[in-house]
């Protein structure tokens, strides 16, 4: 099948290819603080309200963040179970 | 975000223990956001609410993986930031706390970025496939050019879904 001209007809390498540093990467330290950081901001859980509705919280954020790393994948319900759990305050 | 108390309490008692998950990956210099601490074991003692008896924080969630499940269980302690403990299932997870190394930073074993490789190839998720890549992205710099023909050799032992997941991460 000759395909259609101006599609990709192989992988694209972009992604591997941008994943490769050209910079020395983080020693486990910065990389442990760093972390830590982006966990103490919570502007990737703030970023995520905006798919919820008014009023979303954080919590309420973080449920569909975990949800959504669920559904992707291999499903484990004791995983859920924890999840979902009423009593959560993991935010 | 580890909480120190949860590893002295593991190793006082002798399980084996490596940290796994978004913190893990922090030691082989892929640093990401992370919603909590995430530790690997196999000795199914610690989903029995008594082996908990002496410890002194707040008690944890236990759940229970049934024959179905990828997972043996997870012992959650919720408090922000979230520890679990996962009772691990299966070769990635038994590799990946044998081949666990000890890492500057870190007050406890960090499974391998073989190993860390394995167990998400077991998870399977876009998430998983892009942290696969950045691990491999990192191998020189790592000095471990090796790393992807480790991976190659260990993934017989994996499940047939991990094993066709490999196929399609690899061929990036």
């Amino acid at each position: 099948m000759p395909g259609l001209p101006g599609l990709v007809q192989t992988p694209s390498r972009a992604y591997p290819d941008a994943m490769r540093r050209l910079d020395p990467i983080p020693t486990p330290a910065e990389a442990l603080a760093l972390c830590e950081r982006l966990y103490r901001d919570g502007e990737g859980l703030r970023l995520m309200r905006h798919l919820l509705p008014e009023g979303a919280t954080d919590a309420d954020a973080l449920r569909l963040r975990n949800r959504l790393k669920r559904a992707q994948r291999r499903p484990s319900r004791c995983m859920a179970e924890q999840d979902e759990a009423p009593d959560r305050t993991d935010i | 975000m580890l909480n120190r108390a949860l590893v002295a309490f593991l190793e006082h008692r002798r399980i084996s223990h490596c940290l796994i998950g978004g913190l893990a990956l922090a030691a082989w210099g892929v640093a990401r956001y992370t919603a909590g601490a995430d530790l690997l074991v196999m000795d199914p003692s610690v989903l029995e609410s008594a082996w908990w008896s002496d410890w002194e924080g707040t008690s944890p969630r236990i759940t229970r993986g049934d024959a179905e499940d990828p997972l043996g269980g997870v012992v959650r302690f919720p408090e922000p930031p979230r520890q679990d403990l996962i009772l691990g299932r299966g070769a990635a997870a038994r590799i990946a706390l044998e081949t666990s190394e000890r890492r500057e930073a870190f007050p406890c074993p960090v499974a391998s970025p073989v190993g860390l490789m394995l167990l998400k190839l077991e998870a399977g998720s876009p998430q998983d496939a892009a942290d696969i890549l950045a691990l491999l992205g990192n191998a020189a710099s790592l000095d471990r050019p090796l790393m992807k023909a480790e991976v190659e050799t260990r993934v017989p032992e994996l499940t047939r879904e991990a094993r066709v997941f490999w196929t399609k991460v690899s061929a990036f």
